[in-house]
């Protein structure tokens, strides 16, 4: 499985217009798209931006499509951009199908979350506009672009703020290496909303004026927008297929700056971590780069301090540089994608682009290329790529003839030599917190919504931490902290999260400030801890955990994401243990929506759940995950024919009672020519997006225990008599995306 | 100026959530930043969220802050003399 991963399309859509040609010509002449502010309706119409040249209506008439996607920004560009990259790649029908896209992104549906909020909050949710809400979260916008592309047989989303794509492509890196898919459409988009633009003036970093990185007079960002996707493949697939190779992705690494929410420390730790981690799978030492293309935002305190993390790696003698987003704007979510497909360009055509509007440098060593520049020496290219929390990540291309054949030994692409187990865990819910009274005694819920029990995180939260955190950073610090106190690991080699709606209150009071105060006088606290991957880059703040940090946010299937990606990291080697977790919540208006347009819920809870999962066999661990697999657009029948008597007796399903939502369930149990005992959780810990984390959680605990509550039997035919050996856990995302964990009792020695 | 010095304790305590404080456990002059009470720079932000609200005072350059938040006293004298409402 030591295969090099290529890079055999891509598509973009930004400032610099529509498609990979008009971003070669711009770059070229070194022509922004930075300017007024014409589509979005702000009236921040002092801050210049890098804007898409097309309304919403222009983008839908292009590409010929309707309600919904019509109506969706992220979802246009994100459509446009990743329809090139398949284009460009060649891909037929059947290479989609068996190939995944994964793509990042903050903003998801929220352009048409604020043209509809006012109404929504005026009325308390009693208007039909309540239904234009549900397109707001991460995962919708991934599933309408990739419904737009073919029938992709994974997608999931990845939301780490401005590292989001890059981390889509780092994760589609991890699918192809351990064999789960040959091809990987991955990037991400974002659209302009008032709810960024005014949330960035809350941190009072936006410029007056064009953006001007590394500048000495630098000032702050001018935000963009838009969607880049390459398509990844395995060199035998492309070989297969007769694809020829843009580029080698020869190198990825996630860190954590674990520092602040939104300020960089100033060693750069993370972005130097990055980069030195990247060159590493590379097998690249420092010299051997020819360009970075750096995060570069313009902000005082980012590109300080990532100019100190390349002083730091390349002492005086920083490789040429420039940060392309006084050309695009920063675009987000979508920067790490844009950029790699700039970087492609470059790489392709043998010139680097300019970082524009430089005048005075910072320090000596840090002069950035001020003209485009021809080179036809361009080997390898760094991409930078930081997000709130310091959520950094550094990608390596390489001109595919040049990629030494050392590169081939990466040293985690033996295949599944661990075993993987699970070491701890904890929950909060409607249940009483950090315990298991819900086996013997469960709480019986009665309302529509059900609000957690609030743990007593005194001793496990610093004071001047829990000031500023959210009820769900809250929990989910302390089923975090609890966990690894059980499993005895303080520091964990990585910490990924799922969330389907991420901190949904901090969102709420935003937008319920921007309707009762309008576009000034917001507050920051707000807006920084809004973001999706603010769970899991807290974490590493408060343990200091620099190591592997990501956030999935992609509806019901959020918890799977993070789950396979922790798991086929460890199988590997990668790494030798992670902290996992799913976490939502409820809050007063957007979970009433919720209930108002998703009517196969029956009992919409919160729910926080950490695990600690390891490689490490020892005998205080619940169980071991042996399987863990995540299906987009499945058939049905594909998923029954992968269950068996043998293996799947004991179903874990999240059935709710509900036959809108209990009904593809029940054509599944049709279809199986054996008769498994079924086991439930919704009626125990109700239902969120991360529901599913409260399914696995229920499941490990009963092969820990060797127990079933009554509670949890739906049926009690063919009810184990002696020892449980395995549960398998069955989860549909409206009832197309499915999950299958399979969890094995764990062999005391 | 007592008065205005009571009124953006409170305000204070509310706006950055220092959840288990009182008034009175504040001292007018102590330095709000680094030692004192340990304040940040995301805190001196929502202080000029505060100073806009309240007062009607728009600061745009953060750096401003600095002087103007050294302590609560200072605050009440910058808004004594600038406040719209």
């Amino acid at each position: 499985m030591s295969e090099r991963i290529l890079i055999t399309g891509a598509g973009i859509i930004s400032a610099l217009g529509c498609g990979t040609e008009a971003t070669l010509q711009a770059l070229l002449e070194g022509k922004s798209g930075i300017g007024t502010i014409r589509h979005l309706p702000t009236e921040h119409t002092e801050f210049p931006v890098g804007e898409v040249p097309m309304s919403d209506k222009d983008m839908a008439d292009m590409l010929g499509v309707d309600y919904p996607e019509a109506e969706l920004r992220t979802v246009l560009l994100g459509i446009i951009a990743a329809k090139e990259a398949v284009n460009s790649a060649h891909l037929g029908k059947g290479d989609i199908e068996k190939a995944a896209f994964i793509s990042g992104t903050t903003v998801g549906g929220m352009d048409k979350t604020e043209r509809y909020f006012k109404s929504v909050f005026d009325s308390k949710c009693e208007t039909d506009d309540s239904k234009e809400l549900k397109y707001n979260d991460c995962g919708c916008s991934t599933e309408l672009i990739a419904a737009n592309i073919g029938k992709f047989a994974i997608a999931t989303t990845t939301s780490t703020a401005c590292s989001s794509a890059a981390n889509a492509i780092t994760l589609g890196a991890t699918l192809i290496r351990n064999g789960i898919v040959d091809i990987v459409v991955a990037g991400g988009a974002e659209a302009l909303t008032k709810f960024h633009l005014n949330g960035f003036n809350t941190l009072m970093i936006l410029d007056r004026e064009k953006c001007r990185p590394f500048d000495r007079d630098r000032a702050g960002i001018n935000l963009g927008e838009g969607a880049g996707y390459i398509v990844l493949e395995s060199e035998s697939s492309a070989t297969k297929r007769g694809a020829a190779p843009l580029a080698e992705l020869s190198g990825y690494a996630n860190t954590c700056d674990a520092f602040h929410q939104t300020a960089t420390s100033e060693n750069g730790e993370g972005a130097y971590l990055a980069m030195r981690k990247a060159m590493d799978m590379a097998h690249l030492s420092p010299q051997d780069i020819s360009y970075i293309n750096a995060h570069g935002t313009g902000t005082p305190n980012n590109d300080d301090c990532e100019l100190a993390a390349m002083e730091r790696i390349w002492g005086p003698n920083i490789p040429a540089f420039s940060s392309t987003k006084a050309f695009t704007g920063h675009t987000t979510s979508a920067s790490g994608s844009i950029e790699a497909v700039i970087c492609l360009l470059a790489l392709r055509h043998g010139f680097l682009p300019p970082n524009l509007g430089w005048k005075n440098p910072i320090r000596d060593a840090g002069i950035p290329l001020t003209e485009p520049k021809r080179d036809n020496e361009i080997h390898h290219i760094i991409n930078n790529s930081f997000g709130f929390g310091g959520n950094d990540s550094s990608l390596i291309l390489s001109r595919y003839e040049d990629t030494p054949h050392q590169a081939l030994n990466i040293k985690h692409s033996t295949l599944s030599i661990n075993r993987c187990f699970l070491s701890s865990m904890a929950q909060v819910s409607c249940q009483n917190p950090l315990c298991d009274d819900w086996m013997d005694n469960p709480v019986t819920l009665d309302k529509t919504y059900v609000r957690a029990q609030e743990p007593d995180t005194k001793g496990l939260i610093p004071p001047a931490e829990a000031r500023r955190m959210s009820k769900i950073l809250k929990r989910t610090v302390a089923t975090a902290i609890t966990a690894l106190n059980q499993s005895g690991i303080q520091h964990p080699d990585a910490i990924i999260t799922g969330t389907g709606n991420g901190c949904m209150e901090n969102s709420e009071k935003f937008l319920i400030d921007l309707c009762t105060f309008g576009e000034n006088c917001l507050k920051p606290t707000l807006f920084m801890q809004s973001t999706h991957n603010t769970i899991s880059s807290l974490i590493a703040i408060i343990l200091k955990c620099h190591g592997y940090n990501n956030t999935y946010s992609h509806k019901g299937l959020s918890f799977e994401s993070a789950l396979l990606d922790a798991w086929l990291q460890i199988k590997t080697g990668c790494i030798r243990n992670a902290l996992i977790g799913s976490h939502d919540e409820v809050t007063p208006l957007l979970s009433l929506v919720m209930e108002r347009t998703r009517p196969e819920y029956s009992l919409i809870s919160e729910t926080s759940m950490s695990a600690v999962l390891s490689s490490t066999a020892e005998d205080k661990n619940i169980c071991e995950i042996e399987d863990i697999r995540i299906f987009h657009r499945s058939d049905i029948e594909n998923i029954s024919s992968l269950l068996s008597a043998e293996t799947d007796s004991l179903l874990m399903l999240g059935i709710n009672g509900n036959p809108l939502n209990d009904r593809p369930y029940g054509k599944l149990l049709s279809l199986l020519k054996y008769s498994p005992c079924i086991l439930r959780y919704k009626n125990i810990f109700g239902e969120n997006f991360s529901s599913s984390a409260m399914g696995f959680y229920a499941g490990a605990r009963i092969l820990e225990h060797q127990a079933i509550p009554l509670a949890v039997m739906a049926n009690d035919q063919n009810a184990p008599t002696g020892q449980i050996e395995r549960i398998s856990i069955l989860n549909h995302s409206d009832g197309e995306d499915w999950s299958l964990i399979r969890l094995r009792r764990h062999l005391r020695h | 100026m007592n008065g205005l010095i009571d009124q953006l304790k409170t305000q204070i305590i509310e706006a950055l959530n220092l959840e288990d404080m009182t008034p009175q456990d504040i001292d007018a002059e102590a330095p709000l930043f680094g030692e004192g009470l340990g304040l940040d720079s995301i805190d001196a932000l929502e202080l000029i969220v505060l100073l806009e609200r309240e007062y009607g005072i728009k600061l745009t350059n953060p750096a401003e802050g600095k002087k103007i938040f050294k302590s609560v006293a200072s605050i009440a004298d910058f808004v004594s003399k600038n406040r719209k409402k």
